[in-house]
């Protein structure tokens, strides 16, 4: 398994996010999500304004083996979407932690963050074979 | 019950693939990625371990006449040497497999069937085997090896193995589609792996990618040795998962989506691998009928208008939205930078060209009904 950022807090959905200032975060899907995906040709995603609710659905990854829910780790306002996943999906799959983020949501609060992972803990259920 | 596992098993670990189960069977669906897997075989050559799928023979004075009672097509009139892309059907004309058969010499026959299929078939064999005299079963697929080399460097690559430990090659060149030869191979300051019982050991210029290439069966011993060979000079391994890809790229049918026991041969568009002549084999009547009566459904290809994949199971609509079938296969294809797919369509036959909608997880999307094959190599 490979190294699990530990600036990030994370879903049992296979999800990551990042604080990015005191109010936005910035999210994508985890190393393990990719491998499971295989890979990405789309990925539908909220437009810029819309609201989206914390371990609700908010989009699709379709990778050639099959298509899969995107579920929001937070609550709150999509401000920024990575375009470039567009025209290169595959960023996903080649660096799912950085370029190959998906949206920047401004959070609705903060306290919220509670509810997610903490890198220790995602490992651990990484490791649970749970998933 | 545990998953069998294929002789070539610890090469794939070693390989570091991903394995899923298929068909009763711990088979390696990708090593590098589905897509790089596609390419490598479009554009140089892969090597597929595919020893799960059933290789059974059938030996005796009257395996012909057998075989004619079960096959589509008549094998007694095939030339020693040669195979054939056929159907096993029911009484109802419904497919229980899709199968090639080899003619290895007079009275025997080597029949490769589906992974997902083998127990029906072999109980559909010998249920019927016993109103013919001394015809004997043997199911080899757990003696022997299959290893698949596709793509256009397929030649050039299983020529250098050939040629490198001395074994002749020149026949290579001149083998035609369909054409096999018996070959034993002898690998120099190495056990040549042949015992057990199983006499079968050969290359047939066959496959289920639509490029060219070859499908090699040895005896377990020796598979691994040729699989390492084959990667040596340069063949990649490549797992179920491309393979997928390539067959629907190339047209081809895959049973227990685009074929089953609810669909017949005229339906799926495969009337070419059905030789009426053979007035024999079971379902034959039933082909007459449906030829008579007209074909109700059709199986047809089509290309994708909007971003999405089509999915097993998504309902195709016509453009006024009245559903009219369903999705049997689909995937993107990397080759034509396409989405693509195939399903059946209720009633008349529509055109190419055609607009369509399909339906699935709750939206729908674009298509439009296209030629089939989607992909065909170019022939130089």
């Amino acid at each position: 398994m490979t190294m699990i950022p530990t600036d990030c807090y994370y879903t049992k959905e296979h999800e990551w996010v990042r604080l990015d200032g005191a109010t936005f975060v910035v999210i994508g899907i985890t190393e393990f999500a990719q491998d499971q995906l295989g890979d990405v040709i789309y990925v539908n995603l909220p437009e810029i304004g819309s609201e989206i609710q914390q371990f609700a659905q908010m989009g699709e990854a379709e990778s050639v083996k099959a298509v899969s829910d995107l579920f929001s780790p937070v609550t709150g306002t999509v401000v920024e979407v990575n375009s470039n996943l567009q025209d290169t999906p595959e960023l996903v799959n080649q660096d799912p932690y950085g370029e190959g983020w998906m949206l920047k949501v401004e959070l609705s609060g903060t306290e919220q963050l509670s509810k997610l992972l903490s890198s220790d803990q995602y490992s651990d259920f990484l490791d649970s074979g749970e998933h | 019950m545990g998953l069998l596992r294929t002789y070539l098993f610890e090469k794939h670990n070693i390989l570091k693939a991903k394995l899923v189960p298929f068909a009763g069977w711990e088979m390696p669906i990708q090593y590098t990625g589905i897509i790089d897997e596609v390419n490598v075989v479009r554009k140089s050559a892969g090597i597929f371990d595919v020893s799960h799928m059933g290789r059974i023979e059938i030996t005796g004075d009257d395996a012909g006449k057998f075989l004619e009672k079960i096959l589509t097509v008549s094998v007694t009139k095939m030339d020693i040497g040669f195979a054939k892309y056929c159907f096993i059907l029911n009484e109802n004309a419904g497919i229980i497999d899709d199968v090639v058969i080899y003619r290895i010499s007079d009275d025997k026959y080597l029949m490769v069937c589906n992974a997902s299929n083998k127990d029906p078939v072999v109980s559909w064999l010998s249920g019927l085997i016993k109103s013919f005299n001394d015809i004997s079963l043997l199911d080899l697929t757990l003696e022997t090896v299959m290893i698949a080399l596709q793509g256009p460097s397929a030649f050039k690559i299983l020529n250098a193995v050939l040629n490198d430990s001395n074994m002749h090659s020149d026949f290579l060149s001149n083998l035609d589609l369909f054409e096999f030869c018996n070959y034993n191979f002898t690998f120099e300051n190495g056990d040549s792996g042949y015992s057990g019982y199983s006499q079968i050991s050969l290359i047939s210029r066959t496959g289920y990618t639509g490029e060219n290439g070859f499908e090699i069966i040895v005896p377990n011993g020796i598979g691994l040795r040729i699989w390492d060979q084959l990667h040596n000079y340069g063949a990649l391994p490549c797992g179920l998962g491309s393979r997928d890809v390539l067959r629907l790229e190339a047209g081809l049918r895959l049973h227990g989506n685009d074929i089953d026991q609810t669909s017949n041969p005229f339906q799926a568009g495969l009337k070419r691998f059905v030789d009426m002549e053979n007035s024999s084999f079971i379902g034959h009547e039933e082909l007459l009928l449906q030829n008579e009566k007209g074909i109700y459904k059709h199986l047809v290809g089509f290309r994708m208008l909007d971003k999405a994949i089509p999915r097993k199971g998504y309902l195709i609509m016509d453009s006024d939205k009245n559903i009219i079938g369903e999705v049997t296969s689909g995937s993107h294809s990397p080759t034509l930078e396409l989405d693509i797919g195939m399903g059946y369509i209720m009633g008349s036959r529509p055109r190419i060209e055609d607009d369509i909608i399909l339906h699935g997880r709750g939206r729908n999307f674009n298509a439009r009904v296209t030629k089939i094959p989607f992909y065909r190599r170019s022939l130089n």
